[in-house]
């Protein structure tokens, strides 16, 4: 008996994944890529820079080429606000779209700089100038009224 | 003549060696003869002992020795080879059709990525139903083959 358990175990240990099992395997990775586009079209992923939050103060006021960081909408979304030396005022997120590194706004430079990787985005549009990043910067819409500089909201 | 141990059980069987002079009964337990003819094909020098080329030639194996599929030596059914072509080649078709729909969900899960970090959400929900089709013909060409599942 205990020899032909051992035969068993033998042909058992010896037996390849058949035909037919690779096709149940792929078809069980068809669905499963199928449920993972569910979940990215239902926004089950994070993504930094979008979002709604109660608006929050960020600065009394901002000197042209001056910026501000701050955080908005939520506490791991990194923010600045800029004001340009024509005097707009402009927001963006700081993770930069390549890995998530912070951008730094480079006033000499006249551009916002992610130093993980030489990613380089205009301040004016958020659009990238130069580098890996693969997107523009999400935008932070601001407001500027007599208490001062506001953001209040995403895209 | 094959010859038998007396001490032995008999439907034990004993090792196989090379040159060895082999009984060709030795798994087979008269109480339950079909199982012992379940396990005969498995054995390693399994379709050889019809033809007693183990005992000319010891280092000799048939062809798909351990496949489960092969139980006769020499050429024709089950001797190591497809017994219904057809339906092989039915199957390796629907692995081939399904392992390419794969790799275009693969591709579409990337450009739905994409387009959801740049607020592309039209497009998501596009792709989105790009993915659904494509399970539901992986899994119809799963369906299709009954006996291949």
């Amino acid at each position: 008996m205990a020899r032909k358990d051992a035969q068993l175990e033998r042909i058992r240990a010896d037996t390849p994944v058949t035909r037919r099992d690779y096709l149940r395997i792929l078809v069980t990775v068809s669905a499963g890529l199928a449920a993972g586009a569910a979940g990215v079209a239902i926004g089950l992923f994070r993504r930094h820079g979008s979002g709604t939050a109660a608006p929050a103060k960020v600065a009394d006021r901002l000197e042209p080429g001056q910026a501000v960081a701050f955080r908005y909408p939520g506490e791991d979304d990194r923010a600045l606000a800029i004001r340009l030396p024509d005097g707009r005022l402009v927001g963006w997120s700081a993770v930069c779209t390549h890995l998530a590194c912070a951008v730094l706004w480079r006033e000499e430079d006249g551009h916002l700089e992610c130093p993980c990787h030489d990613g380089v985005f205009d301040p004016a549009t958020g659009a990238v100038v130069a580098g890996p990043p693969p997107r523009p910067l999400p935008a932070v819409r601001l407001r500027e009224d007599a208490d001062g500089i506001w953001a209040v909201g995403t895209g | 003549m094959a010859t038998r141990d007396p001490g032995e059980p008999q439907g034990s069987g004993a090792p196989v060696h090379p040159g060895e002079e082999r009984d060709l009964d030795r798994d087979v337990d008269p109480a339950h003869p079909y199982r012992a003819r379940q396990l005969a094909p498995y054995r390693r020098d399994a379709g050889l002992h019809d033809s007693g080329l183990t005992g000319r030639y010891p280092g000799l194996r048939g062809s798909g020795s351990r496949d489960p599929r092969v139980h006769s030596s020499g050429p024709g059914p089950g001797a190591g080879s497809d017994r219904e072509p057809d339906r092989a080649a039915m199957l390796n078709a629907r692995i081939a059709i399904v392992a390419t729909v794969v790799v275009g969900q693969l591709w579409g899960l990337m450009v739905a990525l994409n387009a959801w970090l740049d607020h592309r959400t039209g497009q998501v929900w596009l792709l989105l139903g790009f993915q659904v089709l494509s399970f539901a013909i992986a899994a119809a060409v799963w369906l299709a083959g009954p006996r291949d599942r």
